[in-house]
Formats: structure tokens, sequence, C-alpha cells
């Protein structure tokens, strides 16, 4: 699971363009939305295109699940784990 | 008394590949040359969670409308850009065509608005924005928009221009010498130029023209080539009709 939170980390950092941010920097229990790591509405489009096309997931977009999934790098990671196809 | 397509310029700020301080716009006045390179201005005054949103056309423009020549009060923002953001709408288009998807972020920041609302938005104001593309009349557009603006009684307009050469797909579609420039200029009510379509000289004027004529003694510039419009120097302004 670590390895699954560390390349999920490297994931966010590099499809979002994070300048000065490593992966020491996220937290992986802490928010990854408004006050954590500070990411908006548009980051979780662009993350959730990420995560569908390296893990073969499907996501709703709309369901309150996804938003659970999308709390921290510890919830996308389960997530991850438990859905991938690829 | 302020005519309707009279202004002055109250500031001025401009970005180009290795001309990047107001010293070295007036030795390029002398010079004349065209600016090239791929340097990308570094906007560190951006936050940079929202830095990361703009790349290169984007971060030449916020450099200028950063710069410390202008100050930001929330004046409207007229930001006009012939070809917008080539430089992420062809690789859009590809990954379009390639994949069938595009990415979120890229196509949100590959509208014409883009910029100057990343501006307004780590400014936190809520000033009106403007983005114009008027083919070759791009730079007279974005003028008399701004000059429309103050007459409707802004205190001052914010008059960004940001162009780059087209990319390489689009290279056969170029009418007309590029160079990558950027520039706001702090347009206020003023008598020390007036617009007028009397013009012999006809030419669309680019940004670097604008900046060319800003910066030397010139008493004209033509605009456009369709209707004969120009700008003119006042040089019989009274000393005391303009506070700058």
């Amino acid at each position: 699971m670590a390895d699954l939170d560390l390349e999920i980390k490297n994931l966010i950092i590099d499809t979002l363009g994070l300048e000065d941010i490593s992966v020491a920097d996220i937290d992986t229990d802490a928010p990854l939305f408004g006050d954590g790591l500070g990411l908006d509405s548009i980051d979780a489009l662009e993350l959730g295109v990420a995560l569908q096309k390296r893990y073969g997931l499907s996501l709703s977009a709309e369901s309150a699940e996804t938003r659970q999934h999308f709390a921290s790098v510890a919830s996308l990671a389960a997530f991850v784990a438990a859905a991938r196809t690829k | 008394m302020s005519r309707a397509l009279s202004f002055r310029v109250a500031a001025w700020s401009a970005w180009a590949p290795g001309l990047d301080t107001a010293a070295a716009w007036q030795a390029w006045r002398h010079e004349a040359r065209q600016p090239e390179g791929d340097d990308v201005p570094p906007v560190a005054a951006m936050p940079a969670m929202l830095r990361r949103r703009a790349e290169r056309l984007g971060r030449m423009a916020l450099e200028t409308l950063y710069a410390d020549a202008i100050t930001y009060r929330g004046q409207p923002i007229v930001y006009a850009s012939r070809h917008g953001e080539t430089g992420r709408i062809v690789p859009l288009l590809q990954q379009l065509a390639a994949e069938g998807s595009v990415s979120p972020q890229a196509f949100s920041m590959a509208v014409h608005n883009a910029i100057p609302g990343l501006f307004t938005i780590a400014q936190r104001s809520n000033a009106p924005v403007t983005a114009i593309a008027a083919g070759p009349e791009t730079a007279f557009a974005g003028l008399t928009e701004a000059l429309a603006q103050l007459q409707e009684g802004a205190p001052s307009v914010l008059l960004c221009l940001a162009d780059h050469p087209l990319p390489a797909v689009y290279a056969a579609f170029a009418d007309a010498a590029e160079a990558p420039v950027a520039c706001v200029l702090e347009l206020a009510p003023g008598n020390d130029f007036v617009l007028d379509n009397k013009g012999s000289d006809k030419r669309n004027a680019r940004a670097l023209d604008v900046l060319y004529f800003l910066l030397g003694p010139a008493p004209k510039l033509g605009l456009t080539v369709r209707g004969g419009w120009q700008c003119r120097r006042v040089t019989d302004t009274p000393p005391d009709s303009s506070d700058s």
C-alpha cells in the first residue's frame, strides 16, 4: 500500500503541475482539496481523468462515493487498490 | 475636455525574450530588432498554485500584468491576443483526435479569457475582463475597446496585448512577421494621443509597433489597413492637461 501511496503522490504532482512540491510534502492522510494540499475543482477533474487512464477505473463525477475516494491520498489508494482493472 | 478617441498612457510594462526592463526596451527602441527565442518569464509575483496553470503565452502576459510599473487597483482589463493560447490548442486538438478526450485543465486554460481570468482570481478582483481576437487588427480592436470603456467612465483601463508566433503546423497561415511579446498599457483620459481615420500610412499595427511608437518621438502610427485608422501624438498639449 505504501508503494501505491507513493505512486499516487507522484501522479498528483506530475498531472497537476505542482511546482516546488515533492512527495514528502504531501501528507498521506491530509485533505487534498481546500485546506490541505489546496487543490480545486479543475484539479479534481484532471486527477479523475489521469486515474481512469492509469488504473482503468470508472468514476462517476456526481456520486458522493467519488467525493469520499478523493478525500486524501490514503482514500484514493484504497479505492484504486479495490477498483483497478490495470 | 476629453474627446472620445483621445487618451494618455498612465503606465506601461512589456516583456519579450531578452527585454524585461524599461531600460532594455528603451535600448530596443534604437535597434528595433525583432525579439526572438523561447524564454519564459518567471511570474514570481503570482502564487505558485495559480501560476502552474499558465503556459508560455499566459506567463508572458502575466509578467506584464504583475510588473512593478503597473499598480493593480481593480481596473478593467482588455486582453487582446490575435492567436491566443496556440501552444495549448494544438496539443489539445491532437489529443482529441488521437484519444477522444482532453485534459480538463488544459481545456479550461485554452479559452481566450483564461489568462486575465487567472490574474483576477489571484487578485481576488471581480473587475470586468474583456478578451478580444480581431485578426490582424487585434491591437486596434483592443485599443478602441479600452477607449470605449474609458468613455463609459472607467478611471483607467489596462490594455494587455500578448502574442507569440504560430506553431509550425499553422505556419502556412502566418500573414505577418510575428514575435513573442506581451505588454500592458494603462490608458487613462487625457490628450497625449488621439485616434483618427485620416491615415495614409496604412498598416495593421502589432504590439511591437505600438511599443515602438510609444517609446519614440514619431508623430503618428498607422493602426489599420482598412479604414486608415491611425494614432497621433498630440504635441501641443498644454502642460496642465495631464496629471502624469
